[in-house]
């Protein structure tokens, strides 16, 4: 179990963090190439304005957790419960979430670039003033999710 | 000191916990809804609930008052003199209350309403529906918008960027991200 670590500003270079709990834990400007996250369960943690290249995060339980202004390439959230957690502001491209559950998570102000949301639970999910580029939604309850606010 | 959150179905809506790390009089922020998951935060952490903290007066964050004033003997503070029937210490933006040792900021953002406060404890805001993850409050029509959103960007410029925001909706943020990726924000200056 990783709780309560302050290891902002860190360079993890393929490592393998799978079945961890990840608690209340600052990783914030940090870099993550190759790391396996698989089966873990990531809540309550700051990971804003990092770097995730090649991670994969499948079968990951992530609540309240901060993404927010970070960049993901070639990363793979599959077959994942990611509930109210912040991605606002970050930048995805070649990356996919299939199969998750979003539920109330936000993507406001985000760039997601060739990444898929097939068969995702997309209740409340926020993705206001995303900029989407070859993005699929498919067999996604995406009515559900919010792309405009009607102010 | 340690703070928890507990998601409640009714309303949709977060509750915060905080207490000393080593159990003793507590605060509940919001208490939407009193379960099982919450009253077990509660015990396991050997808190009692001292002091409930109300943000505004709304039924998503007020439902759990009841029960939790039969389990323990709390006071309630908030902007009015009465909640749900029950009496409450009014309190007042830009003052600081001391519960149990804990040290709370009152503070309100909107510059709409003093009835929806925000309360800082150490370095954590907990902004009710004032200031969620990326959006502002909902509010009657554009022209309030536009005056709710220069207030609140203005009253975010002045914290620090580490500071962690706690909505009563939705994901957790920091003042930082607000400032960079909220699109509701500083577009009125």
């Amino acid at each position: 179990m990783i709780r309560n670590w302050n290891l902002s500003t860190i360079g993890l270079n393929s490592i393998i963090l799978k079945d961890k709990m990840i608690i209340v834990s600052n990783f914030s400007n940090s870099n993550f190439y190759n790391i396996d996250f698989s089966g873990s369960s990531i809540l309550f943690s700051l990971f804003e304005y990092s770097t995730f290249n090649n991670c994969i995060f499948n079968n990951t339980t992530i609540k309240y957790t901060i993404f927010a202004g970070s960049t993901f390439s070639d990363c793979s959230f599959i077959d994942s419960n990611i509930v109210n957690s912040n991605f606002n502001g970050t930048n995805t491209h070649n990356s996919s979430f299939n199969d998750s559950d979003l539920y109330y998570s936000t993507f406001t102000s985000s760039k997601l670039t060739n990444t898929t949301f097939v068969e995702c639970n997309l209740k409340k999910t926020d993705f206001y003033k995303s900029e989407r580029n070859n993005v699929s939604f498919k067999y996604s309850n995406y009515e559900e999710a919010f792309f405009n606010r009607d102010r | 000191m340690r703070c928890f959150i507990n998601f409640s179905l009714s309303g949709f809506s977060n509750c915060y916990l905080i207490g000393p790390d080593d159990g003793g009089d507590a605060i509940v922020i919001d208490p939407g809804e009193m379960n099982i998951k919450l009253l077990n935060l509660i015990e396991d952490n050997n808190f009692y609930i001292k002091h409930i903290l109300i943000t505004h007066n709304h039924k998503p964050h007020i439902g759990g008052i009841k029960t939790l004033l039969k389990i323990y003997d709390a006071e309630i503070y908030s902007s009015e003199e009465n909640i749900l029937g029950y009496p409450s210490n009014l309190i007042h933006p830009n003052s600081t209350i001391n519960l149990s040792g804990i040290e709370v900021k009152v503070m309100e953002f909107s510059g709409q309403t003093k009835d929806t406060l925000i309360y800082k404890v150490e370095e954590m805001l907990f902004t009710g529906d004032t200031l969620g993850a990326g959006s502002i409050g909902e509010w009657e029509n554009k022209n309030t918008i536009a005056l709710v959103s220069q207030s609140i960007s203005k009253g975010i410029k002045k914290l620090d960027d580490s500071i962690l925001v706690f909505p009563s909706h939705g994901p957790p943020s920091t003042i930082k991200a607000e400032k960079d990726f909220n699109p509701e924000l500083f577009l009125y200056e």
